[in-house]
C-alpha cells in the first residue's frame, strides 16, 4: 500500500509542483531515477503480502539399472494431485483464497549443491522443492523422496532437518503415505508462510494442525523416519507458539 | 457433433428412492452426489468410478421403516462418463454446478465424488477425494447436517444459539485397491442387461441412460429402467467395500437426515484398520453429531476426536457444543459449568478472537457464572 502510495505521490500531488518549479530534463530523471531506489529497496518490506504458492517437483529418477519412466511418472501425476488439493479444506476460509493459487511447477534439473538448491527455492519463490530417486528393494521399489523447505524450514520452530528425508516402498498401499509426508511438508510451509505474511492466527494454526494430523501416523509407525519426527516435533513447537499453549508431547 | 454424442451418452441415473407424500409434512427435498468418471488410462477410470458409484447407490434408503412414508426424501446418483478436465478441488466444484464449457447436466450436486485410478501390477489404485460443493453451503435449505444448540441462561428470556457446520468441506482419503477383476466387470452401464428373474435366465431389456433401483440383494438389484422392470447381476460389491464409499454414503446420509442409517455406516468407516488420521476425525465427529441429532450426547465421540487431534478447530467447536448441549438437556440449573470451561479454556487461542460463535460460548459461560 505504501509503494503505492509513494506513486501516487510523484503522479499527483509533487509532479505538478515540480513542473511549476520548471524540474526537466536530468533533474527529473535523476529524481526519478532517485524514486526507482527507493522503491526497489521499500518494495520488498512494504508490499502487499505475497505467499508462496509454488511447489517444485524434479523428476524422480532411478538409480541402479532401473527404468523408472512409468513409476515415476505416475507417482508424480499422485504427488501433483495430492499437493494440488491441499487448499480444498481451507477453501471456505476468507484469508485462504490465495491458496487456489498452489501449483505443482516440474523443473528439469536439481540443484546439485545446497546452495544452489537455496538459490534455486529464492530464485523461484518457492514454497518447497522436492524430488526423489526410486531404487530397487527386496523385490519391490522403494522411493527415496527428499523435501526442502528453504527459509521457512530454516527460521522454523525446533528446527526441522534442513532437507527433509523419507524412503518409503513404492507400492499402490503406500503411495498415500508417500504423497503425506510431502503433504505435511507443504502444510507446514504453508502455515510458516502464512504467519510470515502476516495472515490470520486462526488459517496458519489450521495449516499446522492438519499437517500434525497427517504426520502423527507416519511418525508413529514402526520405523518413521527421523526427519519426520524432527518435522512433527517443530510443527508442535509452532503450534504452541502461534496458540501461546504449553505443548506436552514425551517425543518432542 | 462430439459435444453432442457426449451428451447424449451422459449417463444420468436416478437412484432417487420414490418422491412421495410425507406423513408428517416435512417438505421434501433432493439430496445429489455426483460421480463423474475418474481420470484413467483406456476406461480404468470410468469402471473404477461405476464400482465406487454402484457401491454408494445401493446405500441411499428413502425411509429406515419405522418412520411412516419416506422421510429421508429422493437421493440421486449422478453418473458421468466425462471426467474432470483437471483433478482438483475447483474443477470438482466447478462440475457440481455445472459450469463447464462441454457438459449441461443441468444437475446440481452436494456432493461429488471424484479422482483417479492407476495400473499397479494385478491392483487397480484408487485415489478419491468428497467435496461438498456450495450447492450445499448456499443453495439449500433446510440443512439438515447443520447441528444448533440453543441454551437459554437462567431468568433470561432469549435463547443463544450456537451453530457447528460439517467438520470438513472437503475429504481426502487413502488410496484404494480394487482388484482388476472387479473393476472390468462395471463397464458401459447402459449395455448392461436386465433380466426378468433373479436367476438371470430370461433378458428383457437393457439398462439404458437411467434406472432407478428399487431393492438391492447381494450380488444383484431390481431395477427399473424406462418401462422395463427386472433384476441385473452387480456381483461383489460389497466385498470390496471401502471407506471411500462408506463415509461417502455416511454423509450422504447425513444429508438426507438418515441418522441411524449413517451411523451404521460410520461405525463400519470407524472398524476399518489404518484409516487415515483425518478421515477418522472426520468420522468420529459426524458420529458425534449424529448421536446429537437423535437427542443423545455426542460427547464420548468428540472427546475421541479430540484426543486425536486436540489442534484442530472443528474438534474443538464440536467437544464445547456439546458441553453445552449437555447443559442444555440437563433438567434443572446446572450443577457446574467446569467442563464447558474446561474444554474452552483448551481450544480458545485456536480461534479468531472475532469468531462470533466463540463470543456466544463466552455469553453462555457468563450466564453460568453469574
Amino acid at each position: 500500500m505504501e509503494t503505492y502510495g509513494l506513486r501516487m505521490t510523484l503522479n499527483s500531488d509533487d509532479a505538478p509542483r515540480m513542473r511549476r518549479r520548471g524540474l526537466r530534463g536530468p533533474v527529473r530523471a535523476a529524481l526519478w531515477a532517485l524514486g526507482c531506489v527507493v522503491f526497489a529497496l521499500w518494495a520488498p518490506a512494504s508490499a502487499e503480502p505475497k505467499p508462496r504458492t509454488t511447489l517444485v517437483l524434479y523428476p524422480y529418477h532411478g538409480i541402479g539399472r532401473v527404468d523408472v519412466s512409468a513409476l515415476g511418472a505416475d507417482l508424480e501425476v499422485y504427488l501433483a494431485d495430492k499437493l494440488r488439493n491441499l487448499y480444498a479444506n481451507f477453501a471456505t476460509h476468507p484469508s485462504a483464497g490465495y491458496m487456489a493459487d498452489l501449483r505443482i511447477e516440474k523443473v528439469g534439473v536439481k540443484p546439485a549443491t545446497a546452495a544452489g538448491l537455496s538459490a534455486e527455492w529464492r530464485r523461484l519463490k518457492a514454497l518447497l522443492l522436492m524430488d526423489g530417486v526410486i531404487v530397487p528393494s527386496d523385490g519391490t521399489h522403494l522411493a527415496k523422496s527428499s523435501i526442502y523447505l528453504g527459509d521457512l524450514g530454516r527460521n522454523a520452530p525446533g528446527k526441522p532437518a534442513e532437507l527433509i528425508h523419507v524412503d518409503l516402498p513404492l507400492r499402490g498401499e503406500e503411495y498415500g503415505s508417500i504423497a503425506d509426508s510431502h503433504s505435511v511438508a507443504a502444510l507446514f510451509g504453508l502455515a510458516l508462510d502464512a504467519r510470515d505474511n502476516g495472515l490470520p492466527k486462526d488459517l496458519y494454526v489450521r495449516l499446522a494442525a492438519r499437517a500434525l494430523e497427517i504426520v502423527d501416523p507416519l511418525a508413529a509407525g514402526p520405523a518413521p523416519a527421523p526427519d519426520l519426527k524432527r518435522l512433527r516435533c517443530s510443527l508442535l513447537a509452532f503450534i504452541a507458539e502461534a496458540t501461546d499453549t504449553p505443548v506436552m508431547d514425551e517425543d518432542c | 457433433m462430439a459435444r453432442r454424442a457426449r451428451l447424449a451418452s451422459a449417463c444420468l441415473f436416478a437412484c432417487g428412492l420414490v418422491c412421495a407424500a410425507v406423513a408428517d409434512q416435512r417438505p421434501l427435498s433432493e439430496r445429489r452426489i455426483l460421480v463423474p468418471a475418474f481420470q484413467g488410462a483406456g476406461e480404468l477410470g470410468i469402471r473404477a468410478a461405476n464400482v465406487l458409484a454402484l457401491q454408494v447407490q445401493r446405500t441411499f434408503r428413502a425411509s429406515d421403516g419405522e418412520q411412516p412414508g419416506e422421510p429421508f426424501g429422493r437421493g440421486t446418483l449422478l453418473w458421468d462418463p466425462v471426467p474432470l478436465r483437471e483433478m482438483s478441488y475447483a474443477e470438482a466444484t466447478r462440475r457440481a454446478l455445472g459450469l463447464t464449457d462441454d457438459l449441461d447436466l443441468n444437475a446440481l450436486a452436494h456432493l461429488v465424488l471424484w479422482g483417479r485410478a492407476y495400473t499397479l501390477g494385478d491392483d487397480i489404485v484408487v485415489q478419491a477425494y468428497l467435496t461438498a460443493t456450495p450447492v450445499l453451503f448456499r443453495l439449500t435449505d433446510p440443512r439438515h447436517e447443520l447441528w444448533t444448540v440453543a441454551y437459554r441462561p437462567a431468568d433470561t428470556e432469549r435463547s443463544i444459539a450456537l451453530t457447528a457446520d460439517l467438520p470438513s468441506n472437503h475429504f481426502t482419503f487413502a488410496p484404494v485397491l480394487l482388484s482388476r477383476d472387479l473393476v472390468e466387470r462395471y463397464g458401459s452401464f447402459s449395455a448392461l442387461t436386465i433380466y426378468a428373474d433373479r436367476a438371470f435366465t430370461r433378458p428383457v431389456g437393457k439398462i439404458g441412460q437411467a434406472f432407478r433401483a428399487l431393492r438391492w440383494e447381494p450380488g444383484a438389484v431390481l431395477l427399473r429402467s424406462g418401462d422395463v422392470e427386472g433384476w441385473v447381476p452387480f456381483p461383489d460389491l460389497s466385498t470390496a467395500e471401502s471407506e471411500v464409499s462408506l463415509f461417502a454414503s455416511a454423509l450422504f446420509r447425513i444429508l438426507r437426515a438418515d441418522w441411524a442409517g449413517a451411523s451404521l455406516l460410520l461405525q463400519r468407516v470407524l472398524a476399518i484398520p489404518g484409516l487415515p488420521r483425518s478421515i477418522q476425525i472426520d468420522a468420529l465427529l459426524l458420529q458425534g453429531l449424529v448421536e446429537e441429532k437423535q437427542g443423545r450426547s455426542g460427547l464420548e465421540w468428540f472427546r475421541s476426536a479430540y484426543g486425536l487431534n486436540p489442534y484442530r478447530i472443528e474438534t474443538c467447536r464440536y467437544l464445547v457444543q456439546a458441553e453445552v448441549a449437555a447443559l442444555a438437556r440437563a433438567a434443572g440449573p446446572p450443577a457446574t459449568a467446569k467442563g464447558l470451561a474446561d474444554s474452552l479454556a483448551r481450544c480458545r487461542n485456536l480461534f479468531d478472537p472475532k469468531d462470533e460463535w466463540l463470543d456466544h460460548v463466552d455469553t453462555i459461560l457468563a450466564s453460568l457464572r453469574n
